[in-house]
């Protein structure tokens, strides 16, 4: 087969070219990002002792996320059959995750809504089994979309590693927010760690773009998608500029001049960014082209 | 142990899609759903191009990522190679569909059985759709209700130029073997590592 010209996407499934997936969209990248920033929550709130946040955390995750994914499900009804694959299946790994999550999670916070029915150690017992469960429903997306063989520009281990420190970083974000909204003053740990997470996403962003330009090609054409064209203004000025750099300078008013204001706008600013980087990763998603066989003759234009 | 296998001929393909054709009245399948179908690429620049046609269905591959990401298993792989699904286990998480390196899989949206394909349902289309739920994945059989049988599947049947060869891949004997031997046929995209039971032979 030859070929002279860049492949493009192809305008239906009987031409060669680059075929979009059309499958995973925004209720997909809403399950992700909820799960991702109520896990986050909680894993930050337990730690920081702040049990509106780690509620908050199981509340986002056991009503939002769930209820995003069974609303995109073929089949709704049969969601509890997703475990039995867990031996090779990262879907069923995090339905297992998220069974263990928000049951534990919510015996973990009982104290907190005044329903005592288990206190102290057990409680405690719980809270440590559902950070766990939490760590795993923070990752598990990002291995799932590594196992996605078909879209290459998924299929690497720099996405478990985004969607780590997303989660992390929304987490953080939450927490202060709420810490802010519940009349507390935020932690300066806290205000820095974001900081931090902030820099760290923009700088994991920057390589899987740049990583993706030297895999497959069809990895390299969608980080080219994501960098321009409709989907580059959603993912460049919305997700970086926006949810990263914006929410940067505004974390950077809130520590220097202690506006919660400041604060409030920033974590708006990021969950925003946080949702259209992982929309925008998810719409980039593109097949390869079928090419059964190498060249074996030289280009028609080469030939002229 | 046999390992069903398809040699596809890209010298012999014109691009009839009378494969294409065959498999939708074997199969059923509804719209949008095409099991066997054939990709045309166009190449060259005004006046020196060239079309070529490369029939596609899916690879039934020994190492099958879409077995592998499925939560409910109702993606397996029976004992003589053959990859199915069975839709009474499908969630339609569509982690399949992401998986396949070759696009090979379609989901069925809700609704689309309400209506034939001309606006209600014919007697055909009644019996067919039967076997299809809305709301799962689907994807070629190999015809393994024809295979089981003894036959050959319906796209391999009905090629008028014999561009679709079936037989045992596990039989260095075997029609398939002797032409992917012969002709040195290749895997679709080899280096993913997904060892396909489909080859593809060029030019002799």
């Amino acid at each position: 087969m030859s070929a002279d010209r860049p492949l493009v996407l192809a305008p239906n499934q009987f031409l060669i070219g680059y075929q979009p997936q059309r499958e995973w969209a925004w209720l997909i990248a809403t399950a992700f990002f909820l799960g991702k920033v109520g896990a986050g929550l909680f894993l930050i709130s337990y730690f920081s002792d702040f049990d509106l946040g780690a509620f908050a955390g199981v509340l986002i995750v056991g009503v939002g996320k769930t209820t995003a994914h069974l609303l995109y499900l073929g089949r709704p009804l049969r969601f509890l059959r997703a475990v039995v694959g867990w031996r090779t299946s990262w879907i069923s790994r995090g339905i297992i995750a998220l069974g263990v999550f928000i049951p534990c999670g919510l015996v973990y916070v009982a104290p907190y809504l005044g329903i005592a029915f288990v206190r102290g150690g057990v409680a405690d017992a719980f809270g440590v089994v559902a950070v766990v469960a939490a760590a795993v429903v923070m990752v598990y997306d990002g291995f799932v979309l590594k196992a996605s063989r078909g879209v290459p520009l998924w299929d690497s281990y720099l996405m478990p590693v985004l969607v780590l420190f997303y989660a992390l970083l929304g987490g953080v974000t939450l927490t202060l927010t709420l810490e802010v909204l519940e009349g507390d003053t935020t932690t300066a740990r806290l205000d820095w760690l974001q900081v931090g997470l902030l820099a760290l996403n923009l700088v994991l962003i920057a390589i899987v773009v740049l990583n993706a330009q030297v895999r497959h090609a069809a990895a390299q054409y969608g980080s080219t998608l994501l960098t321009r064209g409709p989907l580059g203004w959603l993912f460049l000025a919305g997700a970086v500029g926006v949810g990263l750099a914006g929410t940067l300078v505004l974390a950077g008013i809130a520590i220097s001049t202690g506006s919660d204001v400041a604060l409030v706008l920033g974590s708006i600013t990021d969950l925003a960014g946080h949702f259209f980087v992982f929309f925008s990763i998810l719409r980039a998603g593109l097949h390869a082209p079928i090419r059964p066989l190498p060249l074996r003759r030289a280009p028609l234009a080469a030939r002229t | 142990m046999t390992r069903w296998g398809m040699v596809l001929d890209l010298a012999r393909c014109i691009g009839c899609n009378a494969c294409t054709v065959a498999c939708k009245i074997e199969n059923g399948t509804p719209p949008d759903a095409y099991w066997a179908r054939v990709y045309t690429e166009e190449t060259g620049t005004y006046p020196d191009t060239k079309t070529t046609y490369v029939p596609a269905l899916c690879n039934h591959c020994e190492d099958a990522p879409c077995v592998t990401v499925c939560p409910t298993k109702a993606s397996y792989k029976r004992d003589d190679g053959i990859v199915m699904i069975d839709q009474n286990l499908c969630i339609g998480c569509r982690a399949c569909m992401m998986a396949c390196p070759y696009s090979n899989r379609f989901y069925l949206r809700k609704g689309v059985l309400e209506t034939g394909y001309h606006g209600e349902r014919t007697d055909f289309e009644e019996l067919k759709w039967a076997l299809f739920q809305e709301g799962t994945v689907n994807k070629c059989t190999f015809c393994a209700h024809r295979v089981d049988e003894g036959l050959e599947p319906a796209c391999v049947i009905t090629c008028p130029t014999d561009a679709r060869i079936f037989g045992d891949l596990a039989d260095e004997d075997s029609n398939v073997s002797v032409l992917i031997r012969e002709r040195n046929g290749r895997q679709p995209s080899p280096e993913l590592g997904t060892n396909p039971s489909v080859y593809y032979v060029e030019e002799r």
